[in-house]
């Protein structure tokens, strides 16, 4: 039932049955409180003199700007996943390794996949990601101008190192060492997913801690 | 709010006062804008042809979907607060929590108890943390695979080590003054309570957590 707005009225012209349906009745029907069906909704406008019902949201969704609705807002939440390594994860030597995050901690959105380590953006927008590699020294001893790095990768490519380390001197002390970083990039589209890996020359396998160890995603 | 659907109305039927008072004016009354009494409220539906007025939120508030509340909605804040650090001595091969003096700031539910020194959350949710801690050998001569760690709990369960420095012989490391670690994790909070973080350093002798604006913090958010 649309608004329409009432016409002008002369001296000793008549309100008529059609008068009132359509500019009384009707135009009540259209507007607040008259739309509203259930708790939380809110009228809003679509267009010129259109109001809609915009119904509530899921708990602890927020009211934001959304160009792409009829309404011209929504509700949604700001998405946020943490995976963890279930176990420790072996690494071999001179070979790009994706860690597969395998435990979910939580998942706010739909962002996390245990199943292939992956964050996955559920609609376009801007998301910090960050993650920690906790690294095993097991057996090995970090020789001078050995390297490890943690890479950022973005729909398989790679997209920026988080943290890079290269010893000075040898180091054979150490039980574990640690890489991590942070990162905020734009997501153009749903599915745009992310995985982080990691790459060392150390000369043997080292592990990859399941404590202390994660992958995080949020959209900010 | 009563509103109150107008009747239908055929030719030669006649408006009423009463159906004039009861349709026209009260409905008029029971709508917006009229309902309306002061900047910042919103008309939310609580049923049927039903709408109640909420109230005007505090400053940087958010509207939240809230099924728990009357409305449905409420006015939500994300929680912040960013706690400074005391000088915390760490004696050798002791876990020590790392001593709280003050609140620079916060929003919403976060507070610091400089007591038992943990910074409390009021309520559950997802939190970001953030860490900058400073470690001082206060001249002291730092053996070789001695180390520094950090760990953050939340009610007693630890949520993460923070950092792990091992020093090495061959790294000179009595030649640095300070170590600086740095960091952020996500932790959801099943309910109200407590972070606090503590260290352990085994360098040989006592040694200090630096305290000061911009040495030791932790920011503590919701997200």
């Amino acid at each position: 039932m649309a608004y329409t707005r009432p016409p002008y009225k002369t001296f000793r012209q008549e309100l008529n049955a059609d008068d009132w349906n359509t500019y009384v009745r009707d135009n009540f029907e259209a507007g607040a409180p008259a739309i509203f069906t259930t708790k939380g909704d809110i009228a809003v406008a679509s267009d010129i003199e259109t109001a809609i019902r915009l119904p509530i949201g899921n708990d602890n969704y927020y009211l934001r700007v959304n160009t792409a609705g009829t309404a011209g807002v929504g509700w949604s939440s700001f998405e946020k996943a943490k995976m963890t390594r279930a176990s420790n994860q072996s690494i071999a030597n001179a070979t790009t390794t994706t860690i597969l995050w395998n435990s979910e901690t939580f998942d706010n959105g739909g962002l996390a996949n245990p199943a292939n380590g992956r964050m996955t953006a559920p609609s376009p927008g801007i998301f910090e990601l960050r993650s920690k590699l906790v690294i095993l020294r097991g057996a090995q001893t970090l020789a001078a101008g050995e390297q490890m790095w943690l890479t950022l990768y973005k729909n398989g490519g790679a997209l920026i190192h988080l943290d890079w380390y290269t010893a000075e001197v040898t180091r054979d002390s150490w039980l574990y060492m640690t890489l991590e970083g942070q990162f905020i990039d734009r997501a153009l589209n749903a599915g745009d997913y992310y995985t982080v890996t990691l790459t060392h020359y150390i000369g043997g396998a080292v592990d990859v801690a399941h404590t202390s160890s994660f992958f995080e995603m949020e959209r900010v | 709010m009563a509103y109150l659907t107008p009747p239908t109305k055929s030719d030669g039927n006649i408006l009423t006062a009463a159906e004039w008072n009861t349709y026209v004016r009260q409905n008029m009354i029971d709508t917006p804008p009229d309902v309306f009494t002061q900047a910042g409220q919103l008309l939310i539906g609580t049923g049927v042809d039903s709408a109640s007025l909420l109230a005007p939120g505090g400053e940087g508030y958010f509207l939240r979907a809230n099924s728990a509340q009357a409305l449905g909605v409420d006015w939500d804040v994300f929680d912040k607060g960013l706690v400074q650090f005391a000088q915390t001595t760490l004696a050798n091969s002791t876990t020590t929590r790392l001593q709280m003096a003050s609140l620079a700031f916060s929003v919403g539910s976060i507070s610091v108890n400089t007591t038992n020194d943990w910074v409390s959350v009021g309520r559950a949710g997802y939190y970001r943390l953030g860490w900058r801690m400073r470690w001082h050998r206060n001249g002291a001569t730092i053996p070789d695979a001695a180390y520094f760690e950090a760990y953050l709990y939340f009610n007693g369960a630890l949520v993460s080590t923070l950092c792990r420095f091992t020093s090495e012989t061959a790294l000179i490391p009595n030649q640095w003054e300070s170590l600086y670690f740095t960091g952020h994790v996500l932790h959801e909070a099943t309910g109200a309570g407590s972070y606090y973080i503590d260290v352990f350093q085994n360098s040989g002798s006592t040694s200090t957590f630096v305290s000061g604006d911009s040495m030791s913090q932790l920011s503590v958010m919701r997200i």
